[in-house]
């Protein structure tokens, strides 16, 4: 217990890094060791802090409150909801243990699940309405399929994926780029409620860190170290995402791309990673086929079929009307294109007026969605 | 000897009835104005005594007093020149005596004698003929204006010396050196038609935004179009007033009295088109509504019975869009200022454009890269209670190569749009018959059930719109309403599903709402 409550304190010291915090739990058991600790060793572990660490120890020894304080760091927390998780505890994620320079531990809202799999699906926030289709269809399958969907909570892929895959029924993670007492993006409000619900949202960062940019990158680290895989949904050819899929590499996880096509600004960097090798997530009951063959190749039988691949092999791809719905849907893509647009592709069959009648039943039914006034494209 | 000169004075829209009393008498040589002058009334005295000099006529070495009544009404502007002068003639038998009460006298007069242009003609004009006034003297560029008017006889003076020499002729002969200004007002209607040359045949592709702005102009709806610059958005506005029903004599009348209080209608008859006004987003609030210390009309009054176009909404500042919303309701603007209240008419179209997203491609992600907090601060710009006004809202993307070169044959032309907007107009008259509501777009919520009545097919259909697409109370009175208007112009009586269906596209977007 006193080992956790030094280890809560050393990770809420928000100027250490983690190489730096592991080092220092690795030479101090507890608080008692740090204070009779007179060779002042954590001088060699930190390096320039050793002055500003000096400072803390100091403190600590003869500072009567503040040293109560340290070593109620993790009650405080557990107070306000805010828990604490070590490497070296049971409930650390073991895909977490085994990446280089794993974190000393994180602080967390909600619960942690041992599934058998998880999956990091990752993308751009300003994604487009096919990115949208293709996180929410892939959210969805994992959630069914109760495989973990890990992700940032960011605005766009992100969020879109973590959401569906709650909402299929599944769990999901959000690791985020703050303290986990702060929601950020805001509007993702509801989905950070959620995660903690079916999940959990997660940060090295100690409670109370806010949403810097340089707080990000780092993250990216945690995400897809704790999945077995991780996908691509979009990314720009300068993307942040990019950051993700090399931190990937770097911890031998396997990366999949969603391909895209060559023109269009938010594939181009799936496109360059499939260049590079990156393995082409081209229908989803094929990836996760593969990826339960792979993560329990010896349950697959008892976890039940994956759908059907003949014929209605993806979900959206569903019986359309007959007759002028149907040839309205086969002009639509996941790219939202204007009244005008569909009217000129169905090559000015029927008027305006039909054909705007015709969309707004179908935006009733479900099977197009209005990105913006007067757009239109499918619907998953 | 005292001599009293009918004249004008313009409020508002409105003239008032001023008399000019001019008073030559005994006493020390000075001339004294009274009468609650602005400084450019006062001024009439240099300018009259510098004219009557250059023209040759000597002014008597006596005592002139000059009273404008009713006094306790504040005079301004420059149309009071030539009645003071005019008061100066007859007292100092320049000309024969003539029949003053039977006239009318405006305009402003230069220093060599000459008759400049004056504000307000036509209403001043219309006062007139109220009066029992039977001739009408004014300057030479308002003359056409003015006499519009009928039964009434008008004058366009160039020059003071054509004047007394007018006067000074046997009354018989007198039309050899002014002839009264004669106007045929039906074929000054058609040449205006015949010069409107923005027809909706000369806009490619952009059918839905073609047929929405139909809509908007068969039930005086508002209109916002959306799309990326160079869709054609304002060449789309341009025309809409050629589609809106024709003016009649009366409403031309109201917009040229509008146009002539302003200032603008130098050697133009009449307005017989309706006005098109698209003040830059620039824009003051005081330009837009009008106003100003002598108060002037905005844009909005000069777009009476026309369109109003703000191109760019978000960048007009807030204040002059927020100021534009008490008019919007009451069709009227009232200025008040120290001098009083005035109030303009202000019955006007509203077309508005703007770019989905400030680099204007959203939801193109090719192109546009605006992150999602910056398309909402942008639309943020827009108020909620301006949007509440805004009925219809359409998308329009750029125009295709093929568009442009494809030679559309018989296209949709203005004058057939008109037509079926003329119909529609008809329809909501019949409908309106003894209500104060004149177009669909003034239905309020509370008469809904009255004049919008729906089946029970359209009732589940507007409710399951209402569930699915999440709308708001006031786009669910929207869609309505311009349902009524898309069933009018199909001329069914009933409002029916695809009617509804066809109203639910033209809702502002999720992110406006």
């Amino acid at each position: 217990m006193e080992k956790r409550n030094f280890y809560c304190w050393l990770c809420s010291l928000s100027e250490l890094s983690d190489r730096q915090r592991i080092g220092l739990s690795e030479a101090y058991e507890s608080f008692e060791d740090l204070l009779q600790d007179v060779q002042q060793s954590y001088k060699d572990i930190l390096g320039k802090k050793g002055a500003w660490f000096e400072g803390i120890a100091t403190k600590l020894r003869i500072d009567r409150q503040y040293y109560t304080q340290a070593i109620q760091t993790q009650d405080r927390l557990t107070e306000s909801g805010i828990l604490f998780c070590h490497k070296h505890e049971e409930i650390f994620p073991e895909r977490l243990q085994n990446i280089p320079d794993p974190p000393l531990g994180f602080f967390y809202k909600g619960s942690l699940m041992r599934e058998p799999g998880a999956v990091a699906v990752i993308g751009a926030r300003e994604c487009s309405c096919y990115g949208q289709a293709m996180a929410k269809a892939l959210g969805e399958a994992l959630g069914q399929r109760k495989i973990a969907v890990v992700s940032g909570m960011a605005r766009g892929i992100d969020g879109i994926a973590q959401a569906a895959a709650m909402a299929a029924g599944g769990t999901s993670y959000g690791v985020l780029g703050c303290g986990v007492d702060i929601c950020y993006p805001g509007s993702n409000r509801r989905i950070y409620e959620n995660l903690i619900q079916n999940g959990a949202v997660l940060s090295t960062y100690p409670p109370g860190t806010q949403p810097k940019a340089i707080n990000f990158p780092p993250r990216n680290r945690i995400v897809s170290g704790l999945a077995d895989v991780v996908v691509v949904v979009e990314a720009g050819r300068k993307s942040g995402t990019l950051i993700t899929v090399d931190m990937a590499l770097e911890q031998g996880k396997e990366v999949w791309v969603v391909p895209g096509r060559m023109d269009d600004r938010l594939s181009m960097g799936c496109n360059r990673l499939i260049s590079q090798g990156a393995q082409i997530l081209w229908d989803i009951p094929e990836f996760v086929e593969q990826i339960e063959t792979k993560l329990f190749p010896e349950g697959i039988k008892q976890r039940g079929k994956v759908w059907h691949r003949e014929g209605e092999a993806m979900p959206w791809n569903r019986e359309e009307d007959t007759g002028r719905k149907r040839q309205i849907m086969q002009k639509l893509e996941y790219t939202p294109v204007t009244v005008e647009e569909i009217w000129n592709r169905m090559g000015n069959t029927v008027s305006v007026g039909e054909l705007q009648i015709a969309l707004m039943e179908l935006l009733l039914e479900g099977k197009v969605v209005q990105p913006a006034t007067g757009y239109f494209c499918k619907n998953r | 000897m005292y001599y009293c000169v009918n004249s004008c004075a313009v409020v508002g829209v409105n003239a008032m009835p001023v008399q000019v009393e001019v008073d030559v008498s005994e006493g020390l040589p000075q001339m004294s104005m009274v009468g609650s002058l602005g400084q450019e009334v006062r001024e009439a005295k240099e300018r009259v005594f510098a004219a009557l000099k250059n023209i040759g006529l000597d002014v008597p070495a006596m005592h002139i007093t000059v009273n404008l009544s009713p006094a306790d009404l504040r005079k301004e502007g420059t149309a009071f020149d030539l009645p003071i002068a005019i008061g100066m003639f007859v007292s100092m038998s320049y000309i024969p005596n003539i029949n003053l009460h039977e006239m009318m006298f405006l305009g402003e007069i230069g220093l060599n004698g000459e008759i400049k242009s004056v504000r307000g003609a036509l209403p001043m004009v219309r006062l007139a003929k109220q009066q029992g006034i039977k001739h009408c003297f004014l300057p030479a560029e308002n003359a056409k204006e003015g006499a519009v008017i009928e039964g009434i006889q008008v004058y366009g003076i160039h020059h003071l010396t054509e004047l007394i020499l007018f006067f000074q002729m046997e009354e018989k002969s007198r039309e050899e050196v002014l002839k009264p200004e004669k106007v045929n007002v039906l074929e000054l209607f058609q040449q205006g038609r015949e010069a409107y040359k923005d027809d909706f045949s000369q806009v490619r592709g952009q059918t839905v935004a073609k047929r929405a702005s139909l809509i908007a102009a068969a039930g005086f709806h508002n209109l916002l179009m959306l799309g990326p610059p160079g869709a054609g958005k304002s060449m789309i506005a341009k025309r809409i007033p050629g589609i809106l029903p024709p003016l009649t004599l009366e409403e031309s009348l109201e917009v040229t009295s509008v146009y002539s209080v302003a200032g603008l209608t130098k050697n133009q008859n009449l307005l017989v088109n309706r006005p098109f006004q698209s003040p830059h987003h620039t824009i003051s609030t005081t330009a837009l509504t009008g106003g100003g210390i002598r108060p002037r009309p905005g844009a909005i009054s000069l777009a009476h019975r026309g369109v109003l176009f703000l191109d760019e909404l978000p960048e007009f500042s807030k204040n002059a869009l927020e100021a534009m919303r008490q008019p919007l309701e009451n069709k009227t603007i009232q200025v008040a200022r120290v001098g009083g209240v005035v109030e303009y008419p202000a019955d006007f179209m509203l077309v508005c454009a703007m770019n989905p997203c400030p680099c204007g491609y959203f939801p193109n992600r090719n192109k546009c890269k605006c992150t999602e907090p910056q398309i909402k601060r942008y639309l943020s710009k827009i108020s909620g209670p301006i949007l509440d006004r805004i009925d219809l809202c359409v998308e329009l993307k750029e125009v295709e190569i093929e568009h442009l070169q494809r030679k559309e044959e018989n296209d949709t032309t203005s004058s057939m749009l008109q037509n079926k907007v003329e119909i529609a107009r008809q329809i909501q008259t019949e409908r309106f018959r003894n209500t104060e509501y004149r177009f669909n777009s003034d239905i309020q919520a509370k008469d809904m059930d009255e004049f919008c009545y729906l089946g029970k097919v359209e009732r589940l259909c507007i409710q399951k719109m209402y569930q699915s697409l999440n709308l708001s109370a006031r786009s669910y009175h929207r869609i309505i309403k311009v349902a009524r208007t898309i069933a009018d112009l199909e001329e069914s009586k009933e409002i029916q599903e695809k009617h509804l269906l066809e109203a639910g596209l033209y809702r502002p977007g999720e992110v406006l709402a």
